[in-house]
């Protein structure tokens, strides 16, 4: 399985990944990337995010944490 | 003012006598119609008269005719009708409205209606019955058949060629020095930069229903600041 490090880089076309990033702060990240992220991240760990999670899923931390709660990181 | 029979009791004849009586160049004696459609007899305040009979009622040597109908069956019903009036002895009269911009070169042919803000550069002809929408562009040098209609915001670049009855939807766009055949069907939004046989339908899919719910995208996009 991928590493959620290089899910995230691979997706926002970046070499570093602050921990605590948010989408403000990674210039590619914007509504229409956030959407080929959640694909990606449903093909990867095998799950449906939830309308409410993806609007959720707006920092790396974020991410991290729905993905805890699914069990899945 | 013009004395004007408008042919046309509908929506389109609706938009383009009240765009007429706002100009106030011409002066509206009475409206009709084919007869199954003239109800009450009464459109916007004046006399609904049936197509067949309006010469006894209002007589081609008493008022000149604008055929303001939509793009049934691709623009033929309107050229149909036009050709009727003609043969009636009206004379087909064009309104250009006095928010339009036209090239004063530009050339136009009977029964032409150019709505408010379209805008018609140098060097263009529009042949007869051509109805050309809010906002939309006709390009420089571009020839414009015979009956076609272009939607608002429709976007018709330079030396462009649309022939006999094409439609043009919203914002479609046709790109410099296409032509379009005869009786093409351009949807809304869609773009064409070759040329197109006749009867050619060009039409784009919808965009899709994004997966998330308005009060939820709005949660993901106000972070973007």
């Amino acid at each position: 399985m991928v590493p959620l490090d290089n899910l995230l880089k691979q997706i926002f076309k970046v070499g570093d990944l602050p921990t605590e990033a948010t989408m403000n702060d990674i210039e590619t990240w914007d509504s229409l990337t956030h959407m080929d992220l959640v694909t990606e991240i449903e093909t990867t760990y095998d799950i449906a995010l939830t309308g409410d999670e993806i609007a959720d899923m707006q920092s790396i931390g974020a991410i991290r944490q729905v993905l805890q709660t699914r069990g899945v990181a | 003012m013009k004395p004007l029979i408008v042919f046309g009791a509908g929506k389109i004849g609706h938009v383009f006598s009240a765009c007429l009586d706002r100009d106030g160049e011409f002066d509206i004696l009475a409206h009709t119609c084919d007869a199954e459609f003239v109800g009450d007899g009464q459109f916007r305040g004046k006399p609904l008269i049936p197509f067949e009979q309006i010469t006894d009622h209002v007589g081609p040597d008493q008022a000149d005719m604008l055929v303001a109908v939509g793009y049934q069956d691709c623009n033929r019903f309107r050229l149909d009708r036009m050709r009727q009036a003609r043969e009636k002895g009206y004379r087909l009269v064009s309104y250009i409205s006095s928010r339009a911009m036209l090239h004063p070169d530009v050339t136009w042919g009977e029964n032409v209606v150019v709505l408010d803000g379209a805008s018609v550069q140098a060097g263009v002809a529009l042949g007869d019955g051509v109805m050309i929408w809010d906002g939309a562009l006709v390009g420089h040098h571009s020839t414009v058949g015979n009956g076609c209609w272009i939607t608002g915001s429709a976007a018709v670049g330079g030396s462009v060629t649309l022939r006999e009855g094409c439609f043009l939807g919203l914002q479609a766009t046709v790109g410099h020095g296409v032509t379009l055949g005869r009786r093409c069907m351009i949807g809304a939004g869609t773009l064409v930069t070759k040329d197109v046989d006749d009867e050619a339908v060009i039409i784009r899919r919808d965009s899709q229903t994004h997966r998330l719910q308005t009060s939820q995208f709005f949660r993901l996009t106000q972070s973007l600041v």
